[in-house]
């Protein structure tokens, strides 16, 4: 018998909704604050009204259900998930306002694929879009990268003793600090860090490439933001592709890289453990995922003979591994040239990059390295046991902070998450072949959006079918969210209509 | 926290020098 949640079940689960929603409302004062200053008063007409739906419903929600208690974790986790569905709604209130989105749901469709930093985009003539627009595209993808709870946390700290329970329910299940609120507050310490490096390292790279100083600067820390939470918006329509510099590719991907590491790898690097780079089971399954993945695209490539030269193979057919790998979706080609140019196998290799992903507590998306090199130990387990006589007992280990040992529990879990992946990738790509596109196509773009990508091959567009787009909406939240969350709040939903 | 910065940008460079082998090593039609 599922008992039915009671009033103070819905009490808890609103108030740290609405406080979740007004610290939201927060965020939009900076595309506001752009707007003002560049003297863009129709789209900061736009924030205003976003800001103001927010606060109501915001304000709202913490009056009516105003509570002093706890979140249980089966709370924190619907919290968590209904945030997200809920931000989506908000966030896309000042974009569809701006006309450059044909539907509310379309911008709904770009909201949840820059919260859960995706980077698949339904936008029209974005290369006319407002400076302010464009900065909340990327702002939003820097807010889901970092999480809306960790943007929550940090900004009301007091009352937020629930905040363990949603900091997992996003699937941050490691804790980098014995405190949430330290750990958010170092992730945000990690991130300026890299946001001021990056920015200045981008922006002087745009002026050098002919870009005027301001705009160089705004899209020097628009694509960091993207890229170090391995998002992929862009603030041209073009993409990477528009810069047309090897340097600028060459720090986007070092960014992409630092992005894709896990949070408690750059806690322990930056506090003296250098080894740990070189020892961690994260760093060196990434290391060795895309050596192999891109040796099976970078073959598939040189079968086709589009790239004759090292280097122009290199710089094409590695830059969309390594962003289809960390989950950030920039493109240096055409979205067609995948289809046109590309081969099956070229493809194999960047569809099983792009499902794998990067590191856990890290803003990618997809499996991820830490479960894939715990299948693997267990794997190497298995055979020995297979091999080795039966009176040898076998332990496994390995390293991520500490030594560990291997035990049954963590493989069940690691090969639980990866089956459930599998899952959402093959059921996107099915109803991308009920909708009249090609296996191929359809595995390329469903994997990227239940990976939380972002590369197209060009099937996201604003004319494709809704349920598709639905069901890439579903994908990315799914996919972001590791699936706890949202299957809890189906089972919510379960309880409240059949329990007792 | 210099020096860790450092570090993770060799990985990455690390990474990418990796990634230019195999480019060149495809280009000679081993």
């Amino acid at each position: 018998m599922i008992p039915r949640p009671d009033i103070e079940d819905v009490k808890a689960i609103g108030y740290y909704l609405g406080k979740i929603i007004l610290s939201l409302s927060a965020t939009m004062v900076v595309p506001l604050l752009l707007g003002i200053l560049l003297g863009e008063f129709s789209p900061a007409m736009d924030f205003m009204v976003g800001i103001e739906a927010s606060l109501i419903l915001g304000l709202f929600l913490t009056k009516i259900c105003f509570t002093e208690n706890d979140l249980n974790w089966m709370q924190g986790m619907i919290v968590v998930s209904l945030s997200w569905v809920v931000a989506m709604v908000l966030a896309a209130i000042p974009l569809y306002l701006s006309g450059h989105w044909l539907s509310f749901m379309d911008a709904c469709f770009d909201t949840m694929s820059g919260l859960t930093t995706t980077g698949l985009a339904l936008v029209q003539d974005m290369d006319h879009l407002s400076y302010s627009h464009n900065l909340w595209r990327h702002l939003i993808m820097f807010i889901g990268g970092q999480g809306i709870v960790i943007v929550a946390v940090s900004l009301f700290v007091k009352g937020f003793s629930g905040a363990l329970k949603m900091y997992v329910g996003e699937a941050r299940d490691e804790k980098i600090l014995p405190n949430v609120i330290h750990g958010s507050r170092f992730i945000w310490l990690v991130s300026v860090v890299f946001l001021v490096l990056g920015t200045i390292a981008l922006g002087v790279t745009g002026i050098v490439n002919g870009l005027k100083p301001f705009n160089a600067f705004f899209h020097g820390a628009c694509i960091f933001m993207t890229a170090f939470d391995t998002g992929g918006f862009a603030p041209q329509s073009q993409s990477v592709l528009y810069y047309h510099s090897l340097a600028y590719e060459m720090i986007t991907v070092i960014i992409i890289v630092l992005g894709a590491l896990n949070f408690k790898l750059h806690y322990h690097v930056w506090n003296g453990n250098f080894k740990e780079m070189v020892k961690n089971i994260e760093s060196r399954t990434f290391f060795v995922s895309i050596l192999i993945t891109f040796s099976i695209t970078a073959v598939g490539l040189h079968q086709t003979g589009i790239y004759p030269q090292a280097l122009v193979l290199f710089r094409k057919g590695f830059y969309q591994l390594i962003s289809g790998h960390a989950g950030t979706g920039f493109q240096t080609i055409y979205a067609q040239q995948f289809l046109s140019d590309w081969n099956n196998l070229a493809l194999a290799g960047m569809i099983c990059a792009m499902a794998l992903g990067g590191a856990a507590c890290s803003t990618t998306g997809a499996i991820k390295m830490i479960r894939v090199g715990i299948i693997y130990k267990a794997l190497r387990q298995d055979i020995k046991r297979i091999i080795l006589p039966e009176r040898v007992v076998i332990v496994q280990k390995f390293h991520h902070i500490r030594e560990r040992f291997l035990n049954d529990k963590m493989v069940r879990a690691a090969l639980m998450i990866t089956l459930a992946y599998l899952a959402l990738y093959a059921a996107g790509a099915i109803i991308g072949m009920l909708c009249g596109f090609s296996f191929l196509e359809s595995l390329f773009e469903s994997t990227s959006a239940a990976a939380n990508v972002g590369l197209s091959c060009g099937i996201t567009q604003a004319g494709m079918p809704a349920a598709l787009k639905v069901t890439y909406m579903m994908q990315m939240w799914a996919g972001r969210l590791e699936f706890m969350s949202v299957l809890t709040l189906a089972g919510f939903i379960v309880a409240a209509v059949r329990g007792k | 926290m210099i020096v860790g910065v450092a570090t993770e940008i060799s990985y990455a460079l690390g990474i990418i020098l990796a990634g230019f082998f195999v480019s060149l090593i495809l280009s000679f039609k081993i």
